[in-house]
């Protein structure tokens, strides 16, 4: 195989078959953004009903958006590449604001300030994660 | 025609068509499981098995088996040595089609 229009034509193929992945990739960058605006909204009900009644409507909500994320990741059949390692990065960041909202927002005078910049933080993170996402799957293999 | 031409580094496991293709999908993901690939390279079920074993020989192909829930699942991602030859295979087909 010595043609030049050959091998350019396998080229284009495999840009064709990379851009094919980034798009079955793209999922991931969905759900971090979706499970950002969760953790906003279960923030903002922190927010508006302090106490016993946020805690559990909060957490209801919490835990029947994240128990949907991880059923709709599950069926999904590609990962985006170093997926493993940014997901650790992300959900690192994610527990380290989160509790420490949790924990400032318990024990503050305005706990609705504490909450919603804290449900804020984790959107800008998971926005950042989403954008490495497309970003990366945008590179040439 | 001397040994010096580009043709003669091209990697005869990846060059097969059928082997590129999953290469080059699988190139663009951690990892992916069996019918995307089958789909997005276009092959029946027994040409990708039977292409993915010899990637898996040659030391290119790490194939995961699994299940989500009940339904079973078969997952494959290249190894670093199959990212190495990929990307040494399109360096070289770069060349031939003239320094892309």
């Amino acid at each position: 195989m010595d043609a030049p229009d050959t091998a350019r034509q396998l080229l284009e193929q495999a840009d064709s078959l990379a851009a094919t992945a980034h798009r079955d990739t793209r999922w991931y960058a969905r759900w971090l953004v979706l499970f950002g605006l969760l953790s906003l909204l279960t923030c903002a009900l922190f927010a508006a009903f302090p106490g016993a009644p946020a805690v559990v409507l909060g957490m209801s909500v919490y835990g029947v958006g994240v128990a949907a994320l991880v059923v709709w990741a599950s069926r999904r059949g590609a990962a985006t590449r170093y997926m493993t390692r940014l997901h650790l990065a992300v959900m690192a960041g994610f527990a380290v604001i989160w509790t420490a909202t949790m924990v400032l927002g318990t024990r503050s005078d305005d706990p609705a300030v504490v909450f919603l910049t804290g449900g804020g933080l984790i959107l800008l993170l998971t926005v950042a994660g989403a954008w490495v996402v497309t970003r990366r799957g945008g590179r040439r293999p | 025609m001397t040994a010096a031409h580009p043709r003669h580094q091209l990697d005869e496991v990846v060059h097969a068509p059928v082997r590129f293709s999953i290469m080059a999908y699988l190139a663009g993901v951690e990892r992916a499981e069996f019918a995307l690939v089958r789909d997005a390279v276009e092959v029946s079920d027994s040409q990708l098995s039977k292409q993915a074993a010899t990637l898996e020989t040659a030391g290119y192909l790490q194939i995961t088996k699994g299940h989500v829930g009940k339904r079973p699942r078969t997952w494959f991602a290249l190894t670093p040595a199959g990212r190495e030859a990929f990307e040494t295979h399109l360096t070289t087909l770069r060349r031939i089609a003239g320094g892309r």
